[in-house]
């Protein structure tokens, strides 16, 4: 049971016509994989494709302004017994896949469910859309997963979601692509409207749910501690591209790339040795559209450590001195990086 | 120290009563806030801290008289807060920086409007376009934009550089306290670190005090000089942040700090 992402390309236009200047790669050879029972985060600044990239793997990219050029993404269930590759599917059989083998949570619960519908109703209707079964057992279904997520399923199933608090509006959302039993989920920033106190409920639930299913997840965040609470491997993505990838400890207690290094500099943190109010570490600039440009390494224009070496096309490579042991390799695309 | 107290807030509440039903005979009491007192010193950081819905907006709301208290007492500098006192100028004196800087900007209007219409409002510069654009460039310098911001639309910008046009529309009326509702909440890491930093400077040029309301813990140590932790509107701990950090007093406060930690270096928690 694996999710893997080979050398997945997707173009976005910035209007319908595709002039040639208006596109540029949202996702730029992509490599990813996430096995069964683990969490993979993906980590990035807002505007560097993450989100894109979760709505790639499910197809549901804006049709029209954006392409997948290349790539495949191949799955492999347990209910399945072959190989998918979500890329060469037909639109209509995409149905089979989306909620059913992957689902996926979305960032704002507030706006993602249906104001106007009861939320049992919006689980039930996510049940009989993909099995012939009746009403009364859908609805059954649905009230044993939403006590399965802390929420009184009798009490609850008929209330609306302005109802809920934000926290059980999120888990509600969860029920809702728990469902099918799907084999993969991705969680897109599903803590970022929320509390410190309810994002770790949910954080719980999250991991809960992967053990007891065994599913593997992937983690969209932007914030590195969240990352690091909940996944053994971190892709961090800058751009389109990754930047760096491996295990998540590692990753942060020895950043190699310098956008890690500089991620992980100008969070405040809350460990002893802290001294406060000093001056925090501070990326110079913003994400902008020339930084998709290919030809040279596309954290060039805020880079500290940058050179004449860097203006040009760097591959991700694997970096041998620093992997302790753990699952998987490291990789880095820096020239800078020594031990490469 | 009595002199150094710039704010000063004694047994503050505020209850919304509401009908259950309908028919509902007898009224129902919501106590957002109840029965609050703190001080704030001058130039300094007072972070109050709180889950969703513990009353931290409505508070911040009934210092800067968006809402009418039930009862209490608020002292600026000594004298009782009353935004109906047109001499005093209490609107000028304390301002709030919103937490949300896409929906804080009026989308219509361009940016030097946005910055100079609460100094014209209080009479500091003319209602002129050439004045309120010299005004206007002059904020956005103290803030580290570029002056030809000036003439742009809200879309215009990214969000750090929007939360940057909100601060300097705080500091165009010179206040003396400033209220931040979670400023950097929805702002990505790299530009929270430039907007924390700013902040720091700004405080320590001006000599303002700041109110900073948050739930991230993270920036507390960082930035606060004192915290006070609120819970169903009550304050439940006001602590130096040394102290509070070193050892909580209320149980509440020790599971904040607790689910905060387990998101950052404690892993295994979880």
């Amino acid at each position: 049971m694996s999710l893997e992402i080979n050398n997945l390309t997707v173009e976005l236009c910035a209007d319908k016509h595709k002039h040639k200047g208006n596109c540029i790669n949202v996702a730029d050879s992509l490599f990813l994989s996430v096995n069964e029972g683990e969490v993979v985060s993906i980590v990035g600044e807002s505007g560097s494709g993450k989100s894109f990239l979760g709505l790639s793997i499910l197809r549901l990219n804006p049709q029209g302004v954006s392409k997948i050029i290349s790539g495949e993404i191949k799955i492999k269930c347990k209910s399945q017994d072959k190989e998918i590759d979500i890329l060469r599917l037909k639109p209509e059989e995409l149905i089979g896949i989306r909620g059913r083998l992957i689902s996926m949570i979305f960032q704002d619960p507030n706006t993602s469910l249906n104001p106007v519908m009861k939320i049992g109703e919006q689980i039930t209707e996510a049940i009989l859309a993909h099995k012939k079964v009746s009403k009364k057992s859908a609805k059954d279904t649905a009230i044993q997963y939403l006590n399965s997520m802390n929420i009184d399923g009798f009490a609850r199933f008929g209330s609306y979601p302005y109802e809920l608090s934000g926290g059980m509006r999120q888990r509600v959302m969860i029920a809702m692509a728990m469902v099918l039993n799907p084999c993969f989920l991705i969680a897109d920033e599903p803590t970022t409207a929320l509390d410190v106190t309810t994002s770790l409920q949910v954080l719980k639930l999250i991991k809960e749910i992967k053990e007891k299913s065994n599913i593997g997840v992937i983690f969209i965040t932007h914030d590195l501690t969240v990352a690091r609470s909940i996944s053994d491997r971190t892709y961090v993505f800058y751009a389109g591209q990754i930047m760096e990838s491996g295990n998540t400890e590692n990753i942060i207690n020895e950043p190699a790339h310098p956008y890690t290094v500089s991620l992980i500099k100008s969070i405040p943190s809350l460990s002893a040795d802290y001294v406060p109010k000093q001056k925090l570490f501070t990326i110079p600039g913003f994400l902008t559209k020339d930084d998709f440009k290919k030809g040279k390494c596309r954290f060039y224009s805020r880079c500290f450590k940058r050179d004449d070496e860097c203006l040009k096309d760097i591959a991700l490579r694997n970096f041998k001195d620093l992997e302790k042991g753990g699952n998987g390799g490291r990789d880095v695309r820096c020239v800078k990086v020594n031990g490469l | 120290m009595e002199e150094n107290i710039i704010l000063s807030v004694s047994g503050v509440s505020k209850h919304y009563k509401y009908y259950k039903t309908l028919f509902d005979i007898k009224k129902n009491v919501i106590k957002a806030v109840d029965g609050v007192s703190f001080d704030v010193f001058k130039n300094e950081i007072f972070a109050v801290v709180g889950e969703t819905g513990c009353g931290k907006s409505t508070l911040s709301k009934l210092i800067l008289g968006l809402t009418e208290r039930t009862s209490g007492k608020i002292y600026f500098k000594g004298e009782p807060l009353d935004y109906k006192n047109k001499g005093k100028d209490f609107r000028k004196k304390i301002q709030i920086l919103f937490q949300d800087p896409y929906s804080s900007l009026n989308p219509k209007k361009k940016i030097y409007k946005i910055i100079s219409y609460p100094a014209v409002r209080n009479g500091i510069i003319k209602n002129k376009k050439k004045d309120r654009l010299d005004f206007a460039e002059e904020q956005l310098k103290i803030v580290g934009l570029p002056g030809a911001v000036a003439l742009n639309y809200p879309h215009m910008l990214s969000g750090g550089q929007r939360q940057r046009v909100g601060i300097a529309r705080c500091l165009s009326v010179r206040p003396e306290l400033l209220i931040l509702d979670e400023p950097v909440s929805a702002l990505d890491v790299s530009v929270s670190a430039q907007i924390l930093n700013l902040l720091l400077d700004l405080k320590d040029e001006t000599g303002m005090s700041y109110i900073f309301i948050t739930h991230d813990l993270k920036l507390v140590r960082h930035l606060a000089d004192r915290v006070c932790v609120m819970y169903g509107g009550k304050i439940m701990e006001i602590a130096k942040t040394d102290d509070f950090f070193k050892a909580p007093a209320h149980p509440y406060s020790k599971t904040l700090l607790e689910s905060m930690a387990s998101l950052t270096f404690i892993r295994r928690s979880l």
